[in-house]
């Protein structure tokens, strides 16, 4: 499902929580539902809600639970905080990803916060890139874009290598800022010899090889998507295929352009990483 | 385990690492109950943190949280500065180059 959500410059603090959780706990799914400081004439809602993978597990402090797409034996947790910001100065400020959580105390377990900061902006459709925020969610990936706000987001499945296979608790997703090509496994085991042992994993993107654009016999232009992966120095770079998350040539696309691939809409984010949408 | 070690497992961003001192009950999921004492000392259920056995220790590394317990020893604040010899080397490198 793809959300362009638009906004209004009336919007409070309190719009702008009920929409962006609306939206990630599927109680919101056309613009009907968006708040009054909500842009809904510039808003739109395209694909279906991911029932069977995300699920609101404590409405109070906005955390939620998302199976894996592929390996339903794998269940991971994000949890957003936002500020006490007034209209367009409200902010979500971390979105912190774990890999267990205990419902008695509300409490992550084994858990990294990011620091995001995504403020509403008020749409412009002057604007050279009619900016708001746009959500993505699917079985496989949660993922937001706030051009104005300057980043882009999300947890993304990661795919079985030697390191899953062998030390099962380790997390088979990823947080990944797709503004910056960095990516953060917050508990994933660490070969180090003797101090062997789960610890949180940082990095960057990598793609095998960055495509280009071709033609077909027709003339029609041939986007090239190649698999996105991460990899840790500190794992013996076993590399982790990235779901939803694909490397396309360079400087193709703007920002926030969409385009589709079989009927499927991608959207694309900045170094040139696009995200599906469905 | 060194702070340089440290380092090397838990990387470079900014954070700290804890270890562990308090004991764990028999029969208790050492993850959870590490993870509900860090809460407790933090004074709040919003902490983020990993918690995780290395040789005979258990550690708390967090990006956010700053507590002051008994239970939590703080190991090293992340990341370690740059040794300042490493740049007078390079200055002296520098100055020898023709």
């Amino acid at each position: 499902m793809l959300v362009k959500y638009r906004m209004l410059s009336t919007i409070s603090n309190a719009n702008f929580k009920a929409d962006i959780i609306g939206i990630l706990d599927g109680t919101i799914t056309s613009t009907a539902g968006l708040s009054a400081g909500a842009d809904t004439a510039n808003s739109s809602f395209v694909g279906t809600y991911p029932t069977s993978q995300l699920t609101k597990v404590n409405a109070g402090t906005y955390t939620f639970s998302k199976i894996h797409g592929t390996d339903n034996t794998y269940t991971h947790y994000f949890r957003l905080t936002f500020d006490a910001g007034v209209g367009l100065a409200a902010k979500m400020t971390t979105f912190t990803v774990a890999q267990g959580y205990t419902s008695g105390t509300d409490t992550l377990l084994n858990s990294v916060a990011q620091t995001v900061n995504v403020s509403p902006n008020f749409y412009n459709s002057s604007n050279q890139f009619p900016s708001g925020i746009n959500i993505v969610l699917t079985p496989k990936c949660v993922w937001f874009s706030s051009l104005t706000s300057g980043i882009s987001f999300g947890l993304f499945d990661l795919g079985n290598n030697g390191i899953t296979s062998t030390y099962a608790t380790n997390m088979k997703m990823a947080y990944i800022n797709t503004t910056a090509g960095t990516f953060n496994i917050p508990y994933g085991y660490v070969l180090s010899g003797g101090a062997s042992g789960y610890t949180s994993l940082t990095g960057n993107l990598t793609s095998s090889i960055t495509p280009t654009l071709m033609s077909n016999a027709s003339g029609s232009a041939i986007i090239v998507e190649n698999p996105a992966f991460v990899a840790a120095q500190t794992q013996g770079y076993a590399a982790y295929g990235v779901s939803n998350l694909f490397k396309v040539g360079s400087n193709m696309f703007a920002m926030d352009s969409i385009y589709n691939t079989s009927g499927t809409r991608r959207i694309v984010a900045a170094a040139d990483y696009t995200i599906v949408t469905e | 385990m060194t702070p340089e070690k440290l380092q090397e497992l838990f990387g470079t961003e900014v954070g700290r690492v804890y270890s562990y001192t308090g004991g764990i009950p028999d029969n208790t999921d050492p993850t959870e109950h590490i993870t509900h004492a860090f809460a407790e000392a933090a004074g709040t259920n919003l902490v983020d943190c990993v918690v995780t056995h290395f040789g005979s220790g258990w550690l708390v590394y967090t990006r956010n949280i700053s507590v002051t317990s008994d239970e939590f020893m703080l190991l090293v604040e992340l990341p370690l500065p740059k040794p300042e010899v490493v740049e007078e080397q390079q200055e002296q490198q520098e100055g020898e180059t023709p």
